[in-house]
């Protein structure tokens, strides 16, 4: 299993942990992750500004994958619906495929489609599998009591991005699970971060996650988990600097995987998070 | 069955020509002189007459005499054959003149009125219409007709309302109805609903049989399984079905009850001792029965049935029976009957939403369906009436009701299921009316649908009893446990607020859709469906109780969904269908049908697949010689709609339709387009198809709505017909354009709903271009009557295109390689 | 002049001031297709989740007025620049709706006539200047290097521009064609 590894903005940018975790339980798993040269940034924030500039960035990215001959793996769901949203875009329309290939020609890049985008999650679940993941763990969580955090981009819209039922996502679930942690069901389980609304109102997503983590800290949990790079830093970041007395751990899945494969939280990346996770190492025996 | 008289192993017919002029109406415009001098120079035409009334007596009488005087063909150019073909063939058959051997030529609608300003035209047009009649009435053969035995019984599918009304019907007028239905009592979901809108009565309610007087109202008055003329076999279901019309041969399966409907009395002991309980399906599992129950008081027959999957053959009951009436080891029962119609009236059941996550269906206890709180509220039911929520059977406080479940929705189903507003006003009036102020009712909805008479008032009674209306689609439905309730999210979009509607009950009103089990006998009947899974009509807007095989009708909400009083009616209609059906001796049947040249049939199927109406297959023949295939296609006439679909399609031309043969639709195109004198030019031909077409440009006649005199039209049996053969050889014997007329698509009643036609237009039009023909002579419109300037519209802008183009090159042939190969491929 | 949800509006509303062609002209593009399928059931708006904390925000509202024509009202508004496209409304509209798609057409609409959130203007420019969401690399790469992650990688920002350079003039020579 090899893939180009499509960084994004925010992982390299806020969330260095999440690469880190990620390529230590790729190598762990069998997965290789083929850093390529001259990555741009996806467009998904330049979108609601100029859809034209942020379709032909996409482009640039999917051009770059085609040219490798590998899938592309990526951390954050942002990026994952963004490219393959344009990519299904550019192979259903002729015109637009012609358009921006002849300005990618410029450059000598072609766009043919034949890469598929993923998210290190999905590649968990369809390519590893649950069995080989579940025989990778050797010291299971069961201490831990972790409410999961899907986030919007990685479910929805479902017409794009077909990973799992928005209204009853499970998957995470089951990947928790695979860890042995005991995972928490709490009322806010679907509801948004509020990250892409910081910059327009902090308060408002501030707002939205107070709500969250009002709802987790009712149900019990030690510690949350997230698989986007926005959502982790809304909550450890953002949520940890002003809502201090909400805030909870917040791992990315792959730090919570790699704990219960063996891996050391300083490999991990556990450092590098703002909410201290020594209270959750304590429980699992790891500090 | 008269023989096919081979036309050219004989001496070509001649044709006897009537011209009338319709009181001197039509002699104003055409130059009959003219007309008349030239008909009678034509080689076949015996004679010519001239006449100005033929419809009247004068006239039918002389149209007599010569038919009686060894006349072989007759052409008759007069009006629109729509309005006086049958007249003038039944005074033929009255002297025993064949009447299919009358050709007419529609000089006047289309032909002296459209063109009253080009006299000149019209003249030369006449000319070409009655010399096209003549080569048509040349070639036609004769036919006959074949009778049918028709078994004078009727099976009826499902005895729902729909069902129990058509039954009835038919067995009061005298023909033996066998009426089965799957379930082990009869009445569908009629015996779930307790009260019935409009009547606020009984909804297990039938309408009074003519014959049996005991047979009204309500379903336990025996007299069903009384009536002479039907036969009710409950827990029972088609397992096959072979033949047609007047004679279909169905296998019907019938489960055993395990309790003998003879000597049962009904005691309900057997269920006493019965060790077995399960959760009550019929109630939604609200309750609990033993394998052995009764399903409802009103049951009928009034008879314990055993639920095999959870009976443990214990023997209880049957030592228990005082009646000796339980037999554990009661077989099934497999018929063969034989049924002159069959009636489908499987009816409806509720959409399950457990689909739809966001409102935790079967997820959360005290979100129900309409139909389940139907059981709630019938005193006959689990709860004895009492409106208690399945969680924990206390009463509910507050009462939602969401509307639109699974309807008008694009992921599940785009339409709308029509009787949910009524059913969940009629729970909210019921409710209010008993509980008053002690239950709250809310009411979600999108828009309050009361189309029937005596509807709106519902709606207005529920708003006087205090119901509240909410404006808004729930976007999700949840439990607070610390409120020990639900919560349904929801924007009250008339105030433009979000609710937090804290309630005890949700009750979803869920899409209606077709009945479990559709799909299978639907395929063994050979029936179509539509694109929601319901039983297709032939024609919506006046024939939704035909479907596309004659002889099967559909009744209820196995058509659409629908209420008792519509469901009640067109069970009526079928009932109309059936008994007209079985009224007759034989079922006599005119052979102008589609029919086989079995040594040129090379057993491809195309003409299978094509066929609307199941008409078509392919049987096994003794190969000889001349014969290309063993396998080889027939025709059922019973089935056969003669739309020509088949000959449209066939790449062999093996199969044909009588008096539209490709033989003799070219004779009388090449009669039609000669010769090239000048004065019509261009000429366009315009195939008009046998229903809205030929009408359409009949009423633009009548409405003396003027167009081009180069519009020569050709009646057709039905656009899918017309195949590139028949295109091309138009062109080649010398159309400058031709236009295609013919029923909307989608509305056709030949369920043209594959638009064949506009497959081999554009396909030809394509052809056209690449061989420099010029794809633009070619255009195909879909019109009705009551569009007159569409063909107006058309025909102009055809004529002044191929004005514009210029004229076919005389020998019609552009590239002589090209178009060999073309027509090879494209046949 | 009133307040409906965060948009004002103009009281009584004449028709004959509104823009007809509005609708139309969101439905031309990519993205805009579906807006006339809305009958207003008020489904996306439940479902919001920053409706939920801000009452400002109002996605029905919002269509209402685009499909009345309020072209000036719509495009002014600064509540359109608060959807967080977490596409809970597109999810679950009964009639196809995508809602979130037509909030970006709305909001690139805006941004034509000059009207922009100065967060989302200085972000996207950023972008389009960088590359990326950042300029230079180097305290990245630092933080990396500590953490044993290779340097981000390289990337040549002239690039970026001239094929977002070419995609656009391309772009306007067809529309002059036409």
């Amino acid at each position: 299993m090899k893939y180009v590894f499509f960084q994004g903005c925010t992982t390299p940018q806020k969330e260095n942990a999440y690469e880190l975790s990620m390529r230590k339980v790729a190598a762990k798993l069998g997965i290789e992750l083929v850093t390529l040269e001259e990555q741009n940034c996806c467009g998904f924030f330049v979108e609601p500004v100029d859809h034209l500039s942020a379709t032909i960035m996409a482009a640039r990215d999917l051009a770059l994958f085609d040219a490798s001959g590998l899938n592309a793996v990526t951390p954050c769901p942002a990026c994952y619906g963004q490219l393959t949203r344009v990519r299904n875009e550019l192979l259903a329309d002729k015109k637009l495929f012609d358009e921006v290939n002849s300005a990618l020609k410029t450059v000598d890049r072609k766009f043919v489609g034949t890469s598929e985008i993923k998210h290190f999650m999905t590649v968990l679940i369809d390519e590893v599998g649950m069995e080989k993941i579940k025989a990778s763990v050797v010291k299971p969580l069961s201490n831990l009591k972790v409410a999961p955090f899907y986030g919007c981009h990685i479910l929805k819209p479902s017409y794009e991005v077909n990973t799992d039922n928005p209204e009853d996502p499970q998957l995470l679930d089951s990947l928790i699970a695979l860890t042995g942690a005991k995972l928490v069901d709490y009322g806010e389980k679907k509801l948004c971060c509020g990250q892409s609304v910081g910059g327009v109102d902090e308060e408002l997503s501030l707002n939205l996650s107070k709500t969250k983590l009002k709802s987790i800290k009712k149900a019990g949990a030690d510690v949350m988990v997230t698989v986007c790079p926005a959502c982790h830093m809304q909550f450890d970041l953002v949520a940890g600097a002003k809502l201090r007395d909400l805030a909870i751990p917040v791992l990315h899945y792959t730090q919570l995987l790699g704990l219960a494969q063996g891996l050391s939280p300083s490999e991990l990346g556990l450092g590098e998070n703002r909410v201290s996770t020594d209270a959750i190492l304590e429980m699992i025996g790891m500090v | 069955m008269k023989e096919e008289k081979d036309s050219s192993k004989q001496a070509p017919a001649m044709v006897d020509v009537f011209l009338c002029d319709c009181g001197h109406e039509l002699s104003r415009v055409i130059d009959f002189g003219q007309l008349e001098e030239h008909v009678s120079n034509i080689k076949s035409v015996k004679s010519v007459r001239k006449c100005s009334f033929l419809c009247s007596d004068l006239g039918l009488n002389e149209l007599k005499a010569v038919a009686k005087n060894g006349a072989q063909r007759l052409v008759i150019a007069a009006c629109s054959p729509k309005l006086y073909e049958p007249l003038f063939r039944q005074s033929l058959k009255a002297v025993d003149f064949d009447p299919f051997m009358l050709e007419m030529a529609n000089i006047r609608e289309q032909c002296a009125w459209p063109n009253a300003d080009d006299s000149l035209g019209a003249t030369e047009k006449a000319k070409r219409l009655v010399e096209a009649a003549v080569a048509k009435a040349q070639m036609i053969e004769s036919v006959g007709e074949q009778g049918f035995d028709i078994e004078k019984a009727v099976l009826v599918i499902g005895a729902g309302v729909a069902g129990l009304q058509a039954a009835i019907d038919a067995g009061d007028f005298g023909h033996k109805v066998t009426l089965i239905e799957k379930e082990p009592v009869i009445g569908g979901n009629a015996l779930k609903l307790g009260l019935a809108f409009p009547t606020d009565d009984g909804a297990f309610c039938i309408s009074p049989s003519k014959l049996v007087p005991s047979i009204r109202k309500c379903f336990y008055r025996v007299g069903l399984l009384q009536h002479p003329n039907i036969k009710v076999r409950t827990l029972s279901e088609v397992e096959e079905v072979n033949g047609s019309c007047g004679n279909f041969n169905v296998k019907i399966m019938s489960n055993p009850r395990g309790v003998d409907q003879r000597l049962c009395t009904n005691c309900g002991k057997c269920a006493e001792v019965c060790p077995v309980e399960i959760a009550n399906a019929f109630n939604y599992g609200l309750n609990k029965r033993k394998a052995i129950y009764l399903p409802h008081p009103n049951a009928v027959p009034p008879v314990y049935v055993i639920d095999w999957k959870s009976c443990t053959k214990c023997g209880k009951c049957a030592e228990t029976c005082p009646a000796h009436a339980v037999d554990l080891y009661e077989k099934s029962t497999q018929t063969k009957e034989n049924f002159g119609a069959i009636v489908i009236a499987t009816g409806f059941q509720e959409y399950d939403p457990s689909g739809i996550k966001q409102y935790k269906y079967s997820v959360d206890k005290d979100v129900i369906t309409q139909l389940e709180l139907s059981r709630i509220l019938d005193p006959f039911g689990p709860t004895g009436g009492q409106l208690v929520k399945p969680s924990d059977g206390k009463p509910p406080k507050r009462i939602t009701m969401v509307q639109c479940v699974g309807s008008r929705d694009t992921s599940t189903n785009a339409y709308c299921s029509k009787i949910c507003c009524m059913v969940a006003l009629k729970h909210s009036i019921l409710i209010k009316e008993t509980y008053g102020r002690d239950v709250e009712v809310y009411f979600c909805y999108m828009d309050i649908r009361t189309p029937g008479k005596g509807y709106e008032e519902y709606f207005s009674r529920a708003r006087a009893l205090g119901v509240t209306f909410i404006r808004g689609k729930p976007s999700e439905i949840y439990r607070d446990p610390s409120k020990n309730c639900l919560i349904v999210d929801v924007e009250d979009t008339i105030l433009n607020m979000p609710l937090e509607l804290e309630t005890d009950l949700a009750v979803l009103s869920v899409a209606m859709r077709p009945t479990k089990g559709i799909e299978n006998l639907t395929k063994a009947l050979g029936v179509e469906v539509d694109c929601d899974g319901f039983v297709k009509e032939v024609y919506p807007k006046l024939r939704q109780t035909e479907t596309n095989v004659k002889g099967i009708y559909v009744c209820g909400g196995a058509q659409a969904p629908k209420d008792i009083p519509e469901s009640v009616t067109q069970a009526e209609a079928v009932a109309f269908h059936v008994i007209s059906d079985l009224s007759k001796k034989t079922y006599q049947k005119s052979l102008d049908i589609a029919f086989v040249k079995e040594e040129a049939c090379d057993g491809c199927k195309i003409c299978v697949d094509a066929c609307p109406f199941d008409a078509i297959e392919i049987v096994e023949v003794e190969k000889t010689a001349d014969h290309k295939s063993s396998s080889v296609a027939r025709i059922n006439a019973i089935r056969c709609d003669r739309c020509g679909t088949c000959s449209g399609r066939c790449p062999t031309g093996a199969i044909q339709l009588r008096r539209y043969t490709d033989d003799q639709a070219m004779n009388q195109i090449s009669a039609l387009l000669s010769p090239n004198n000048g004065i019509l030019s261009p000429k366009i031909v315009a195939f008009c198809c046998d229903e809205c077409g030929y009408a359409t440009v009949d009423l633009v006649g009548m409405g003396k709505i003027k167009y081009p005199a180069n519009i020569l039209p050709v009646r057709t049996p039905c656009l899918n017909w017309i195949s590139l053969y028949h295109i091309f050889k138009t062109f080649e014997h010398g159309a400058d354009g031709v236009l295609l007329v013919g029923c909307k698509i989608g509305k056709c009643q030949h369920l043209n709903v594959e638009a064949n036609a506009e497959k081999t237009v554009k396909f030809a039009k394509d052809i056209m271009d690449e061989i420099g023909l010029n794809g633009d002579r070619l255009e195909m419109i879909s019109v009705c009557a009551a569009e007159p300037t569409r063909f107006t519209r058309a025909a102009e802008s055809l004529v002044s295109v191929t004005k514009k183009i210029g004229p076919v090159p005389k020998n019609g042939i552009l590239r002589e390689d090209l178009s060999k190969q073309v027509m090879k491929e494209g046949s | 002049m009133v307040q409906k949800a965060g948009l004002l509006i103009e009281e009584p509303i004449r028709t004959a001031k509104l823009n007809a062609e509005f609708k139309f002209e969101i439905a031309k593009v990519p993205g805009g297709e579906t807006i006339n399928h809305c009958f207003q059931c008020g489904k996306c708006t439940a479902s919001c989740p920053i409706r939920r904390f801000d009452k400002r925000y109002n996605p029905r509202v919002i269509i209402r007025a685009t499909l009345l024509g309020m072209k000036d009202v719509v495009l002014s508004s600064p509540i359109i620049w608060m959807c967080a496209t977490c596409y809970s409304c597109s999810e679950r509209c009964p009639q196809g709706v995508r809602f979130t798609d037509i909030m970006r057409v709305i909001r690139n609409m805006a941004v034509a006539e000059g009207k922009v959130n100065p967060f989302y203007k200085k972000t996207a420019e950023a972008i389009i200047q960088f590359g990326r969401t950042f300029d230079s690399p180097d305290f990245i790469n630092e933080m990396r290097c500590d953490l044993g992650l290779p340097p981000v990688t390289s990337l040549d920002r002239q690039e970026i521009a001239k094929i977002i350079g070419e995609l656009k003039v391309n772009r306007s020579k067809e529309s002059l064609n036409k």
